[in-house]
């Protein structure tokens, strides 16, 4: 029972407690509700760091143990070290988020409280699904996340783009749920049993209905692939990042496809962990594709959200190395890179956040910027850098970690790939540069006003960046013990 | 903290400082960055002066940087990085020298080019695979921005043809030194990125490095596959055929002080990588691949030369004769004999302090011209004695005048190519030989053209105001003419570091 003190339970009393509030704000709350999720979650991550808890519980095993009598209880959900991970890497985004949206929301719309609600809730969702040990509370969870999302990325709700980005995502997110349940219900009924380590041994024994099995394991992989957005399952990131509210599509690209990386760490190296050579060939093919077209396409982008959404797409595809490595030095890598791109990501997110004119995020808002807003242009240019692996920003380090993971397991074609796909990036993340810097900006010369709230997410985007870049032992360190605790 | 840490900080603190000045104080902000350039060169030559021959490493800095993946923060200071050092402290120095004209940003101008000449330091310095990566990847980035925008001409596309072409040379370069890693523990087990413990391992272990590899079915032995990755990643930053059509936009769209350290240090990063890794790490590998790179290397020296003769921009003439040049040093590595190297690295001094030279009196010349045609000069020696006598005396350099630097650097190079182990080395020194004599038309007609000949009013709005060089910038030519004289009269100096740092290379190559 003291689970229920996890980082995850109380990130739901948190979100309870969001929504309770403004029954009891008056109504000039604005301020007030960003403010109690920003510490609310603070309090949580220094909680975590403070009284690391590790430990497994069997809350809500009796529910689905009644299908399976041969191999016994199990554990539906546990806090160990990866989950610790993914809570406080989840915890940041959402501080982060949330710092992107105190003043952006406040100009757009005047339903505050439901904003940080359901940020609050899917942050959660995600938690607990980093947390599952079997697929079904992985996936009900999966699904608590989802919706809210799904609500967040139509939550201007006179914004045709927003409406059209929630639609959109909503129904491929639906779609591609509804086949991963399909394909856990095959592995179901190869396996007979949900649990990621029953998976694991029953799979050992090898006298299952292997043809149930690998279908399975395959549609599973395809509801990943689409929620990391991999090619050719992207085809809705750069739709629903667009038009989704930017603080949301800045968590759209990095908390949910974070989650979905520690989810997918934990199949591939317990459950799925003997019927690798599927999963990695899927995986192969995906990354492949994600580095060309992602990067590719990116080139002709000039809304700022879109060339984002395809810059993520070439950057899972050099995530997903790490996972396709099958090694614990591929995880350590993967898990290294995802901080750094969570810090990197939403610092250029932030920056688009406080620039952009009309709601247009195009490119020409970031002429002349290196003139008109100094600190602002240096902090896109950093993120940038980092985005193109230059050092000493913690990009660098990831890029350079997870090539190792991907040549330890001597994946060279899949390297050479990633080589060309690094030069293709360069030439969109240099154009951004050459925006800021070389391109004068066509009418307005006037110093840019940024609040607050976004010069602090700023700086700890910063910090962050220059830290796990510099100092990386640390990191390192702790991303090799969960590597190994696995 | 060590002086090698210094010579790498000082520059990127001073960068900070500078980021931090208000952008009104420009006075302040010159001064720094003189200041830290010339505390630069004072530290080199400290260095320089305490060296001792023998063939160790000093002055050596270590700690861990990440434990897990056998990172360690590792400088040392060795022969050949000793004159390296010098050379980019003196080339900085100048280059700084060369750009007080700067009025647009100068605050961001001044801070990248000191980051830029920090992480040169680090290059030469590092002892490790990664920190040596690391700082590579610091030196050539800050390029996109100070050709972007504060070039001439073409700026844009040349910045962006430069950065994509070098960073996928860098590119490559990771992936070469992240296999060298792993083959290195399959053999050893030691998960280390430590440069001299593997040249160490590689001479009393000789089955490191002889893996096979499996590319798409094929059975690849890992030098053969290594070394072309190594050599053409750190190629493009040295000019190498085909790779090289970055380096005449770059350098002609690129402000003096930038021309100046990108052609003059910059470049002899690739050759110097190529030693220093190709050659330290995969002799294998290099004796596998040693003709067809020669080839590429004489296709370099032969159609720099040519290029270089038709050219009518004064910049594009002296980086296709870069691309020439570069190609005599690309050649000595892969002739792969003592003397021959060593001539590549005195070859890179040379070329270093006479390019130096070249970009800052082009530089000169553009500020009173405006303009870089060499058919909208000509006798200018009446208004511009100093700038006359110092490019003639960089062009007698290039030609290799003995003498001046160039001389001895290039014979050398000959002269180790004649004798090495393949015969066809023979032919390409004497097709080499000869291409120096396209060098001489080249640069004998571009001392005509500009300096020499009528000296006719109506040619150029800006001849009736024409003024010889400031005398400042006189201070910063002379210095780099005394180094190439210097460099000229008396190469044993350098060339005897130069040997010392080569020691272990030539260890391992079996010389």
């Amino acid at each position: 029972m003291e689970l229920l003190t996890a980082p995850e339970f109380l990130t739901a009393y948190l979100a309870l407690i969001i929504i309770l509030s403004e029954f009891f704000l008056k109504k000039n709350h604005q301020n007030i509700i960003p403010a109690i999720t920003i510490s609310g979650a603070l309090l949580i991550l220094t909680l975590s760091f403070a009284f690391p808890l590790l430990g497994d519980t069997s809350l809500f095993t009796s529910l689905f143990n009644n299908f399976d009598t041969s191999l016994g209880k199990f554990i539906t959900y546990s806090s160990d070290h990866l989950s610790l991970f993914g809570s406080r890497l989840l915890l940041v985004c959402l501080i982060l988020c949330t710092l992107m949206s105190w003043d952006y929301v406040q100009k757009k719309t005047k339903n505050i409280c439901e904003f940080y609600a359901l940020l609050t809730f899917a942050t959660c969702g995600l938690m607990f699904m980093v947390s599952a040990q079997e697929l079904m509370t992985f996936f009900v969870s999966l699904e608590t996340a989802s919706m809210c999302l799904y609500a967040l990325s139509a939550y201007f709700k006179d914004n045709d783009y927003s409406l059209e980005a929630g639609m959109k995502y909503f129904l491929m997110g639906a779609s591609f749920s509804a086949l991963m349940l399909y394909g856990i219900v095959l592995v179901y009924g190869a396996c007979g049993t949900t649990s990621y380590t029953q998976i694991a041994k029953v799979c050992l024994l090898g006298n299952q209905n292997v043809a149930l099995l690998y279908v399975g394991v395959i549609l599973i992989c395809i509801g990943f692939a689409f929620k990391l957005s991999l090619a050719p399952f992207h085809m809705w990131a750069p739709d629903v990042l667009q038009g989704a509210p930017t603080p949301i599509s800045a968590y759209l690209s990095v908390a949910s496809k974070a989650a979905g990386f520690m989810v997918l760490i934990r199949l591939t190296s317990i459950a799925f962990v003997s019927m690798s050579m599927v999963w990695v060939k899927f995986f192969l093919i995906c990354a492949v594709l994600s580095m060309i077209l992602g990067n590719l396409i990116a080139v002709r982008q000039k809304n700022m959200k879109r060339l984002m959404a395809y810059s993520s797409i070439g950057q899972v595809s050099y995530l997903i190395m790490g996972i396709i490595a099958a090694n614990n030095f591929g995880i350590s890598a993967l898990l290294y890179f995802l901080v750094s791109y969570v810090f990197t990501n939403l610092a250029i997110f932030m920056v688009i956040a406080n620039i952009s004119k009309h709601d247009g995020d195009d490119m020409s808002d970031f002429y002349g910027l290196s003139k008109r807003a100094p600190f602002v242009a240096m902090v896109a240019t950093l993120g940038i850098l980092s985005l193109c692996g230059i050092p000493p920003m913690s990009g660098f380090f990831a890029k350079f970690y997870i090539f190792a993971a991907a040549i330890k397991a001597k994946y060279f074609t899949l390297v050479f790939f990633a080589l060309i796909a690094t030069t293709v990036s360069l030439f969109y993340y240099l154009n951004v540069l050459r925006a800021m810097y070389i391109e004068k900006s066509e009418n307005d010369d006037s110093p840019l006003v940024i609040s607050s709230s976004s010069q602090a997410g700023m700086w700890v985007c910063l910090i962050g960046m220059l830290y796990f870049g510099l100092f990386p032992q640390g990191l390192v360190t702790f991303c090799t013990e969960v590597a190994s605790s696995l | 903290m060590g002086p090698l840490s210094l010579l790498v900080i000082i520059p990127i603190i001073a960068a900070i400082v500078i980021i931090c000045l208000p952008k009104e104080n420009k006075f302040a902000i010159r001064a720094i960055a003189t200041g830290t350039a010339f505390v630069t060169v004072v530290i080199s030559f400290l260095l320089l002066a305490k060296f001792q021959k023998g063939g160790d490493l000093q002055f050596v800095e270590q700690f861990t940087w990440v434990k897990e993946l056998g990172i360690d923060y590792y400088l040392a200071l060795d022969g050949m990085g000793v004159v390296l050092c010098v050379l980019n402290s003196v080339i900085l120095f100048c280059g700084i020298l060369s750009s007080y004209n700067i009025e647009d940003r100068t605050k961001e101008y001044f801070a990248l080019l000191l980051i830029l000449a920090g992480g040169v330091f680090g290059v030469f310095l590092s002892y490790d695979l990664f920190i040596f990566f690391l700082f590579y990847e610091v030196a050539v980035l800050p390029m996109y921005l100070l050709i972007g925008v504060w070039g001439t001409g073409q700026k844009e596309y040349a910045a962006m043809k430069l950065t994509l072409m070098l960073l996928f040379g860098s590119a490559l370069i990771m992936v070469a030194l992240l296999a060298i890693y792993w083959s290195f523990f399959n053999v050893t087990g030691q998960l280390t990125f430590n440069l001299k413990t593997m040249m160490d391992a590689l001479h009393s272990n000789p089955t490191l490095f002889q893996e096979n590899i499996n590319i798409l079915g094929y059975q690849i032995h890992f030098q053969t596959l290594i070394y072309p990755m190594v050599f053409m990643g750190f190629g493009v930053l040295s000019g190498l055929f085909p790779f090289h059509t970055w380096s005449p936009d770059g350098h002609a769209s690129a402000p003096t002080a930038v021309s100046m350290l990108h052609a003059g240090v910059l470049m002899k990063l690739g050759a110097f990588g190529i030693i220093r890794i190709g050659l330290a790490l995969l002799p294998d590998g290099a004796a596998t691949w040693a003709l067809p790179f020669a080839l590429l290397t004489l296709i370099n020296i032969v159609y720099g030369a040519l290029a270089a003769m038709n050219q009518t921009d004064l910049k594009y003439i002296v980086a296709y004769s870069s691309v020439s040049h570069m190609g005599i040093v690309n050649l000595g590595i892969c002739a792969m004999t003592i003397e021959s190297i060593q001539g590549s690295v005195l070859q890179m001094i040379s070329h270093g302090m006479m390019t130096g030279l070249f970009f800052g009196l082009i530089g000169i010349i553009y500020s009173r011209l405006h303009t870089r045609d060499i058919r909208k000069m000509g006798g200018i020696v009446q208004k511009m004695p100093f700038a006359t006598m110092a490019f003639t005396f960089a062009g007698f350099a290039s030609l290799g005048l003995p003498g001046l630097s160039g001389f001895a650097a290039e014979v050398m190079v000959f002269m180790g190519t004649v004798q090495a182990k393949l015969p066809a080395f023979q032919w390409i020194a004497v097709v080499a030989c000869i291409s120096v004599v396209f060098t001489a038309i080249y640069i004998l007609r571009s001392i005509q053209k500009i300096f020499y000949g009528p000296f006719e009013i109506e040619k150029n709005q800006y001849f009736a105001t024409l003024t010889d060089a400031t005398s400042i910038e006189k201070t910063a030519m002379s210095i780099l003419m005394g180094f190439i004289l210097l460099i000229g009269l008396y190469p044993a100096f350098t060339v005897r570091y130069i040997f010392d740092g080569l020691l272990p290379v030539f260890r391992n190559l079996g010389l």
